[in-house]
């Protein structure tokens, strides 16, 4: 079938907008960071970023900033060269990108290095294709004969690439080898030609190559008897066929969803070669060609195509070279034209355009020639319409601000402004209608300043104005019939400051004035004819149930017919008409359940029973009318305004919310908010109180600032699209690290690191949020917009910590998984765990090394001591005992002979050199180191001879002193000392008793022996050495001794002494 | 005539004390002994009033032989000889059936009086001794209710009076009884001791408080 298609204009809407205000674009260029604006080819990575090829270096996009990767020449491992023509992301996620100066590259994203591949040693023999540069158009003068101009994967994993002047290349990146084919005259089967431009893999693994003169070649990879056999067909231009290529110059393929092939020509427009055409035969094959036509409107715009791409909708994109881009549709045929006009800055921006990509979130990128740069092109979602006040234009509104709007039942809009009065607009025409006061006119408008509009049962309007009282419009006599306030007239409304008009029924209208209370105007038989009898409720201080204040800015009444009103100051009011009572509900700064701001904005009953309270400063407001308890909604719910004008509620449990930031969609059930701004078509951020009306087809409108916007609900699609969250940068101290990473690990001086990150959705990136925690060291997320997107941690303690972040897109959409780090910062060597283990046990086995040691030495030297001594006193003890016997013997012998009294001697000597031999033994012995041993030592020491001479010797308080341990020198000194006062005593005392005694006083010793003889004087005695030793020994333990007494009075010796006093370790020394 | 008899290894000791007893009027030395078997073996020979014996002798000690002449002859008095008067082998000694100890320093008329004391049935005993004799008994009221193993009052009185210090004479003074009712008293305790030292389990209680 020869079929050329010409698009026949079937409008499938009867709307006054073209299709292509469909779409909203956005401009990247190079003041945005972009390196270069002539942008040849786009691509989004497994991870989400945006790369962008242009003449002038690599660039990566994560929405808000431009990484460039460009050519170093000192570095080898950065890009070959700056031409970037092509890139392409393979089945391992591995970027390949390739140049104008005949170079592969591949990018290693851990290093951020690119890994270089030569294509002139891939070519079996190298081609110099002749043609000057300047035979071809700007856009192909920069290459040469091996610029890399497509790459492909097979199903193989090979790359497949197009070369300039060189033909193709099969490219194995795993053995890095690579077979050349081109084409060669005396090889008839070989590729058609060695200009290639595009390669294309089908969905059958059959590869197409483009080339730039020599048309299209379809090659096709067998493997007869284990080798492999590789088949050319080619399809060149046959003048004159119209259903045949129109060009042989072929610059883009594409294979669709229906598996056609598109290709892009040079001058040939667009053609298309059907999925079941594919097979055929060259000569049997019908091509369908689309060119561009002057008259027809919905055809191709441009025959040069550069690059073709097809969404997710079906739909296939077009972007010509001085034709901006096209959309075509399959099922209808048509070209939806996107071209610049200068005159629209909304319009589409650029007419030349050089390349096509799309993203997951399903937007288009289009890079463009000289100056152009990326453009963004994004379905517009947000359906807000805008009226608008447009000077000079009388079919517009005749002021922006509005501060009512009503629907009639007629469908036309009013709408109340600032100072234009009345406005009507009739939708269907189009027309505007505005009335306005004459001051000439006492039927007219009382009041261009317009606050309310309402409408009764018999047609009429009701206009509040802000200072010229109520008017009632009938439009059949087009007169104005004023209520003012009227001093002398009870019976006129309360005041003229109208802010909200309620018609109750036919004979019954409240008006909320701001200032002077709430007004009931009364009729006899209808509003219509009769005049008004008029209540006013006003507030009273003394009566607590009278109204709460006199700014009543909005009356509304619910569907239990409760009527409620809102003032601004005194908060929200219950008034039942029966008893005439207001029970107020005000802001109560102790109960949280109270209302948050006690000016009301505005009052909306939901289909749940739930009444909303919108309020000027304390946002959204939710009462429960069961509890009584009021609950907010804040900027910490996701509501970025405080003042929250109008509620308007939809057919799917949502509330729609103006504020003076804009729009907020609140979903009722999970309490989330959707924010809408003037990028999605609002008039502006800011929008009026009372300004708001949703009619009964549901539509809802809003009014501000700048005009008014109105949509249907439904047809506002917020982004479904759920954005990856990475991080795009991390820096330590001040260094950027390259790479990408989920594990960092630092050492404790590099302890400054902060993150930077991004959630990659397009569509609007300021408006993405996010929120990071470190784990480890936050217990709790922080949220910040995008203007913070970075985390800062100094001063970070040794340990690990996992730095997470999620963010969401620009509808409030979250990725509440996000992206996850692991950062260990090993604590400096003298922190580790095994370094304070080793050093502890070093320690605390020297110390008990060091202490056992010290003991040990202390008990040999005890022990030796003691064995020392028991030796000595032993040997040395047994020979004295045996002088002694040896001699007493003698002098028994020589009974009576002068030598007897000499032996005697020798034996005493003997015998007293063997005492102090013992006592020599005591001092040293370690296990009789008390006080009380010292004693006991004495006692024993003098019992028996005290005894044979009849004196009775006694102790005295001797058991504390088994606590007290003697030094040595303190065992020796006292022993002696008391045992020479005990000789004394005995010597010259003449006493028949002698006590000792030891009282102990915290530090200080007291020993005393007394005897109960004659005394002495101490002018007359001299005792010789034996006083001066005891005060020398006395002195040698820093103790005093004293001596008292008085003639007959017995002696005391006296000792004082200090000593620390030590509990016995006994089993420390008895080892 | 008070019979003496020698256990002493030390040659210059043991034939010293010899002549010094037999140099003394009343005494005589009926036997000297380099060791306890052969003096055990002669005993049944002998009859002595007081042995004198040393502790530490070569094979069988002072304490095992002390322990087998009681039992051969109870009414046998010994005392102990030793260097040191603080040993702890000294109440072993006792509890094994000694009367009483002397320290080789001893001086020999003071020697001579304590032979003669003993061979009176006295049993000298300081106030040391008494103290630990005080201990050994405290430990062992489990084993024997029975008054013959157990201290009296009465003598529990001596023995803490003479722990404190009282010589015989003050406590009978302060017990309104004489010095010989005090040493008759004195006697009986070291014979309680005797046999409480008899039963092992005894024996082991004491060396572990005296340890």
């Amino acid at each position: 079938m020869n079929k050329i298609v010409f698009i026949l204009v079937i409008s499938i809407t009867c709307r006054i907008f073209a299709g292509v205000q469909d779409y909203t674009f956005r401009q990247i260029k190079v003041e945005d960071g972009l390196s270069q604006s002539t942008v040849l080819t786009s691509l989004q990575d497994n991870r989400g970023f945006m790369w962008f090829g242009t003449i002038d270096g690599l660039n990566r996009y994560d929405g808000y900033n431009f990484t460039i990767y460009v050519n170093d020449p000192g570095d080898s491992t950065s890009i070959s060269d700056n031409l970037i023509k092509c890139l392409f992301e393979d089945n391992k996620k591995q970027l390949w990108i390739g140049t104008a100066n005949g170079y592969l590259n591949k990018f290693d994203i851990n290093t951020e290095s690119f890994k270089r591949y030569n294509v002139k040693n891939f070519l079996e023999t190298e081609i110099e294709l002749p043609g000057s540069y300047f035979d071809y158009p700007l856009v192909f003068s920069r290459n040469n004969n091996v610029s890399v101009t497509s790459i492909v994967e097979d199903s193989k994993g090979n790359l497949w690439l197009s070369t300039w002047g060189n033909g193709i290349i099969r490219f194995d990146p795993k053995n890095e080898t690579a077979k050349h084919f081109y084409h060669s005259t005396e090889d008839k089967n070989s590729l058609g030609s060695n200009r290639a431009t595009k390669i294309l893999i089908d969905n059958d693994s059959t590869i197409w190559i483009g080339t730039f003169g020599g048309g299209l070649n379809k090659m096709i990879v067998g493997n007869s008897s284990g080798t492999e056999k590789f088949t050319f067909t080619s399809y060149g231009n046959v003048p004159g066929r119209s259903d045949y290529l129109g060009d042989n110059r072929i610059i883009t393929l594409l294979e669709d969803k229906d598996k056609d092939i598109w290709l892009g020509t040079y001058s040939g427009g667009l053609c298309r070669i059907k999925k079941n055409q594919k097979t055929l035969l060259p000569e049997f094959v019908k091509v369908i060609r689309y060119i561009y036509q002057e008259k027809n409107k919905h055809g191709l715009s441009n025959n040069t195509v550069m690059d073709i791409t097809q969404d997710n909708s079906g739909y296939i994109w077009i972007g010509t070279f001085g034709g901006g881009m096209d959309r075509f549709d399959k099922a209808t045929g048509d070209f939806l034209h996107f071209l610049n006009d200068p005159s629209d800055p909304t319009s589409f921006p650029e007419n030349d355009i050089l390349s096509l990509s799309l993203d997951r979130s399903g937007i288009v990128w289009v890079g463009s020639h000289v100056g152009g740069g990326v453009t963004l092109v994004r379905e517009n979602r947000t359906k807000f319409n805008v009226l608008k006040s447009v000077p000079g234009n009388p079919n517009s509104l005749n002021d922006g601000i509005v501060w009512s709007i009503f629907e009639d039942k007629n469908n036309d809009l009013w709408m109340g402004t600032y100072r234009g009065g009345l406005n009507l607009f009739d939708e269907k025409s189009g027309e505007f209608k505005a009335f306005k006061n004459d001051p000439q006119d006492t039927n007219s408008l009382s009041s261009n300043h317009i606050r309310a509009i309402e409408e009764d049962r018999f047609g009429n309007f009701w206009i509040g104005t802000y200072s010229g009282g109520v008017n009632k419009y009938n439009p059949e006599t087009r007169l104005f019939t004023r209520y003012v306030h009227n001093d002398n007239d009870s019976n006129s409304i309360s005041g003229n400051q109208i802010q909200d008009i309620f018609v109750e029924s036919d004979t019954v209208i409240w008006v909320g004035t701001f200032g002077a209370g709430l007004n009931k105007l009364t009729f006899d038989k209808n509003s219509a004819v009769s005049s008004p009898h008029v209540t006013v409720y006003r507030n009273d201080p003394t009566n607590p149930y009278s109204l709460s204040d006199d700014r009543v800015y909005v009356i509304y009444k619910d569907m239990e017919s409760t009527m409620w009103i809102g003032t601004s100051g005194g908060g929200l009011c219950k008034f039942d008409e029966t008893t005439g009572k207001f029970t107020s509900y005000v802001k109560d700064p102790n109960n949280p359940n109270s209302l948050n701001n006690n000016r009301v904005m505005s009052i909306l009953e939901d289909s749940h029973n739930k009444l909303w309270i919108g309020t000027s400063g304390g946002g959204l407001s939710k009462l429960d009318r069961e509890t009584n308890s009021f609950k907010s909604y804040t900027q910490k719910n996701g509501l970025s305004s405080a003042v929250v004008y109008g509620i308007l509620e939809d057919n799917s449990n949502n509330l729609w919310l103006s504020t003076d930031n804009g729009i907020f969609k609140f979903n009722i059930d999970n309490e989330s908010f959707a924010h809408f701004n003037m990028e999605d078509g609002l008039q502006s951020q800011e929008f009026n109180g009372g300004s708001y009306f949703k009619s009964s087809d549901g539509r809802m409108y809003f009014g501000g600032i700048n005009g008014i916007n109105y949509f249907y609900p439904d047809s506002i699609r917020t982004n479904f699209y759920v954005p990856p969250v990475v991080i795009t940068s991390v820096n330590i101290l001040t260094t950027q690290m390259k790479g990408d990473f989920n594990e960092i690990i630092l050492s404790h001086n590099q302890n400054f690191i902060s993150f930077e990150f991004s959630a990659l959705d397009y569509s609007n990136p300021a408006e993405n949020q996010y929120a990071f925690m470190l784990e480890g060291l936050d217990n709790e997320w922080k949220n910040v917009d995008s203007e913070r997107r970075i985390a800062n941690y100094i001063n970070l303690p040794p340990g690990e910590y996992y730095f997470h972040v999620i963010g969401s897109n620009s509808d409030g959409l979250w990725n509440r998984s996000g992206t996850t780090v692991k950062l260990t910062i090993n604590p400096p060597f003298w922190l580790t765990w095994w370094f304070i283990t080793l050093v502890i046990i070093i320690a605390g086995t020297t110390v008990y090394y060091l202490s056992t040691l010290k003991i040990k030495q202390q008990l040999a030297i005890e022990r030796l001591k003691t064995k020392l001594a028991a030796d000595l006193h032993d040997n040395v003890g047994s020979s004295l005992t045996e002088i002694s016997i040896l001699s007493e013997v003698a002098a028994q012998t020589n009974n009576g002979l002068g030598d007897s009294k000499v032996l005697k001697s020798i034996s005493e000597t003997a015998r007293q050199l063997v005492d102090t031999m013992s006592d020599i033994v005591f001092v040293v012995n370690p296990e009789r180191d008390s006080l009380h041993d010292l004693i006991i030592k004495i006692k024993d020491s003098y019992y028996d001879f005290l005894t044979s001479a009849g004196i009775s010797f006694r102790v005295r308080n001797i058991d504390k002193a088994d606590d007290i341990k003697l030094p040595m020198d303190y065992k020796q000194n006292l022993l002696l000392i008391f045992k020479e006062g005990i000789n004394n005593a005995i010597k010259h005392s003449k006493c028949k008793t002698i006590l000792l005694e030891a009282n102990v006083k915290g530090d200080l010793i007291d020993m005393t022996l007394s005897d109960n003889g004659c005394g002495y004087n101490q002018e007359n005695i001299n005792f010789g050495n034996g006083i001066r030793n005891i005060e020398s020994r006395a002195g040698k333990i820093n103790g005093k001794v004293e001596w008292i007494s008085g003639s007959g009075n017995g002696t005391t010796l006296k000792f004082v002494g200090k000593i620390s006093r030590f509990k016995k370790i006994k089993s420390f020394l008895n080892n | 005539m008070i019979n003496v008899a020698i256990v002493e290894d030390n040659h210059t000791i043991r034939e010293g004390l010899a002549a010094l007893i037999n140099g003394t009027n009343d005494y005589k030395c009926i036997g000297t002994f380099y060791d306890c078997e052969s003096f055990l073996k002669n005993l049944d020979k002998m009859n002595p009033d007081v042995v004198l014996m040393d502790i530490a002798l070569p094979g069988m000690n002072g304490i095992e032989g002390i322990k087998m002449a009681v039992e051969k002859k109870p009414e046998l008095n010994v005392l102990m000889l030793t260097v040191h008067e603080e040993s702890d082998k000294v109440f072993d000694a006792l509890c094994a059936g000694a009367c009483g100890y002397l320290v080789k320093k001893t001086p020999p008329f003071r020697l001579l009086e304590a032979i003669k004391e003993v061979s009176e049935g006295g049993s000298p005993m300081s106030s040391r001794i008494a103290r630990q004799v005080i201990n050994a008994f405290k430990d062992v009221k489990a084993t024997a209710e029975e008054e013959e193993y157990n201290l009296s009052s009465r003598e529990k009185e001596v023995l803490n009076l003479l722990a404190v210090g009282n010589n015989y004479q003050e406590i009978a003074n302060d017990l309104f009884i004489s010095v010989d009712t005090v040493r008759h008293h004195i006697r009986n305790i070291y014979k309680k001791l005797h046999v409480h030292s008899g039963s092992e389990a005894v024996a082991k209680a004491i060396r572990k408080k005296l340890i």
